[in-house]
């Protein structure tokens, strides 16, 4: 029998407890993803980076300044600086949604700023050129309005979030990867602790069995859990219009992703339950861990629009690179094999590490 | 090669956790196939000294020995020979009855025929076999417990050990679960070691009891070699208000010469020879001395009697939040 028989029986065990539970076990892998997915894909970050036209007649250090500061945000990209025939002719293209006209006095109050914005675009929403207006303002210039209609609306590029994709797929790419390791999360150590609690674990370690077999057993299971959770995010993300570009090869490259960085986050687990006797401080010490490699690891928005302090934070964050990865897949219709072997390169490592530690500090702290 | 005549072996075994002294110098060997007692109150060291025989917990200095195999030489060899019922663990509850025996047959390695086969015969033995697809979580405490034995004898092994398996239990359950160890114990000739803190417990099942206080063994011997330790005869209960109390302990010390244990209101003393002449007397002299007392009984020597004289402090008082006090008097022999 040995190891494997020992990890297998206690991998029936857990298996055996989900199907007991199984519609519980779905229902929390579900609500988590559905909610993120549908409000926050839904709720018109689409109009992030929207790219605009600046046409300068001022050139001075005013003008230079406030197109620094208008692109600050990242609600506006500056698309392409130009003449104002060639400006327009891009907004009546529909490449750009909104043209900027500085005057030579720009910076000097009165000053009057012409915009022209393409009124057939859903992407040139109030609240982006409300945006637009405050900064111009800041200058004690003031807009003039132009309305025009583009004659091919084709507006769908979005720079921040990939070649030609919606924020929808930019996010699910990101959840799948954290619902991936919060299942194991939440399934691998909180049962051990659990197990622990209730005592189940001392008639496991007064069995004839190599130790090792009971950690390897719920890491599995966490991996399961990851499994499951992370396919269910996805379904519930393809079904709300997120794609994936690079297809069937690219769905085997996000089951790749999602299975390392469960196997990678449910061995951080096991390490944190071997630790803690507490069910409430693991809890709160495991949210205090992953909220914030979550947020940071540019699941939500892109990592360029993390402030300079908190970048290395995601640099240094696992999560990062498999959630690049993820997105990289959904999002380019080519894979990069440079990019993709980095992630997959950080990623493996990550697992690797984190699964000996668990595997010592298992042996070393329980029992 | 010596047929090894003991299951257990315990040699000086002690156990200390920083300061705290849990195990101080256990000695004794379980006879094979013997009904063994721990007998003590909580924190006396029993779940100590019975982790430390599964290996779950290293001895700070002594040696243990179980079935001749040294604990810290192959306790996986060790672990395959026992079956253990431990205080906190009683099954899986989200398993079913089947899949708990399934479960652990596995862990021990028992071929899967087996198993199906061994399981069957065991549950009808614990009287769960028209249980066998019910979730273990459902069944009554009583069940659970007899679930708990069946699931510890999976594997056929030599040796049960049982730590506190009936705490908690009502006077019903807890008869029932005695029967059937005493059934195991004698129809698998399997040795059992059982901890207790119920006296009736010890004193019905056990061959021999180990009674354990502050992690010393502090008598060893069969129930009755350990009741005539105190008396051949019997032991007189006195119960009075606090003056009376006094001189009736003064008087009874003179009159029969032993000394007597207080405990609360009342007091007990031994008495050798008949008992009822002994009492009848001791009554009418105190009448002569204008002492007066609230009442008087005599009865046989019990556990709880050894357990006063041997530390000073009742086992039933530690217990009686347990233990019903219906209990005692059914348990009373």
């Amino acid at each position: 029998m040995g190891l494997a028989g020992d990890t297998f029986a206690l991998y029936m065990r857990e298996m055996l407890i989900f199907k007991k539970n199984m519609k519980t076990s779905i229902a929390r892998s579900i609500i988590f993803p559905l909610v993120l997915i549908l409000l926050l894909g839904n709720m018109g970050m689409n109009a992030l980076n929207l790219p605009i036209a600046v046409v300068n007649y001022n050139n001075g250090p005013a003008s230079t300044s406030f197109i620094n500061q208008l692109v600050e945000g990242r609600v506006v990209s500056v698309a392409s600086l130009t003449n104002q025939q060639q400006a327009l002719a891009e907004l009546q293209n529909g490449e750009v949604a909104v043209v900027l006209v500085l005057p030579p006095n720009f910076g000097s109050p009165g000053a009057q700023v012409y915009m022209y914005v393409d009124s057939s675009s859903p992407l040139a929403s109030a609240q982006v050129l409300s945006y637009i207006s405050s900064k111009v303002e800041s200058f004690g210039a003031k807009i003039v309005n132009y309305k025009q209609l583009s004659l091919a609306p084709k507006l769908t590029t979005n720079y921040a979030y990939g070649a030609s994709a919606s924020y929808k797929t930019f996010l699910v790419a990101g959840i799948v990867i954290m619902v991936a390791a919060f299942g194991a999360m939440w399934s691998g150590g909180m049962t051990l602790l659990l197990d622990r609690q209730l005592g189940n674990l001392k008639a496991f370690l007064a069995a004839p069995i190599n130790k090792t077999s009971i950690m390897l057993s719920k890491l599995l299971y966490g991996l399961t859990q990851s499994m499951i959770s992370g396919m269910l995010a996805l379904a519930i993300g393809i079904l709300d219009g997120a794609t994936i570009a690079s297809g069937a090869i690219g769905f085997l490259g996000i089951f790749f992703f999602m299975l390392l960085s469960g196997l990678g986050f449910g061995a951080l687990t096991i390490i944190l339950a071997a630790r803690i006797n507490k069910m409430e401080v693991y809890s709160l010490i495991g949210m205090a861990i992953t909220l914030p490699l979550w947020f940071l690891s540019g699941a939500v928005l892109p990592t360029s629009t993390l402030p300079s302090y908190m970048q290395p934070f995601s640099v240094y964050n696992p999560m990062t690179y498999a959630v690049d990865a993820v997105r990289d897949i959904m999002l380019k219709g080519y894979i990069s094999t440079q990019a993709l072997l980095m992630d997959s390169v950080i990623m493996i490592s990550f697992a690797i590490v984190a699964f000996i530690l668990g595997v010592v500090m298992f042996k070393n702290k329980i029992g | 090669m010596v047929m090894e005549e003991y299951s257990i072996v315990l040699e000086d075994v002690v156990k200390k956790f920083g300061d705290f002294t849990a195990v101080n110098g256990i000695s004794l060997k379980v006879l094979k196939g013997e009904f063994f007692g721990f007998l003590g109150p909580n924190g006396a060291g029993k779940t100590t000294t019975i982790n430390m025989i599964m290996g779950l917990l290293d001895p700070t200095s002594g040696k243990i020995k179980v079935d001749g195999i040294d604990t810290r030489k192959n306790i996986t060899a060790i672990r395959q020979i026992i079956g253990f019922v431990s205080q906190e663990t009683i099954v899986e509850p989200e398993l079913t009855v089947i899949d708990n025996l399934r479960l652990f047959g596995r862990l021990y390695h028992v071929p899967n025929d087996v198993i199906e086969k061994r399981g069957m015969e065991l549950l009808k033995m614990v009287g769960l076999e028209n249980f066998s697809n019910q979730y273990a979580g459902v069944l009554a405490g009583g069940m659970q417990r007899r679930l708990a034995v069946a699931k510890a004898l999976i594997h056929d092994p030599k040796i049960l050990v049982l730590d506190e398996p009936t705490s908690g239990l009502d006077v019903q359950n807890r008869t029932h679960f005695w029967d059937l160890l005493e059934k195991i114990n004698k129809e698998k000739k399997i040795t059992i070691l059982l901890t207790t803190q119920y006296l009736e417990e010890a004193d019905t099942l056990c061959e021999r009891i180990a009674i354990i206080d502050h992690g010393k063994v502090v008598a060893l011997g069969t129930p009755s070699e350990l009741k005539r330790s105190i008396s051949r005869g019997s032991i007189l209960e006195v119960s009075a208000d606090k003056a009376n109390l006094e001189k009736a302990f003064e008087f009874a010390r003179k009159f029969f010469g032993n000394e007597p244990k207080i405990r609360g209101d009342r007091f007990s003393v031994a008495v050798e020879g008949n008992g009822i002449n002994a009492m009848n007397k001791f009554v009418k002299e105190l009448e002569a001395r204008k002492i007066e007392i609230i009442s008087i009984s005599m009865h046989q020597p019990t556990l709880d009697d050894v357990f006063l004289k041997l530390t000073g402090s009742s086992l039933r008082d530690t217990t009686s939040n347990e233990a019903p006090s219906r209990m005692t008097m059914i348990g009373r022999r």
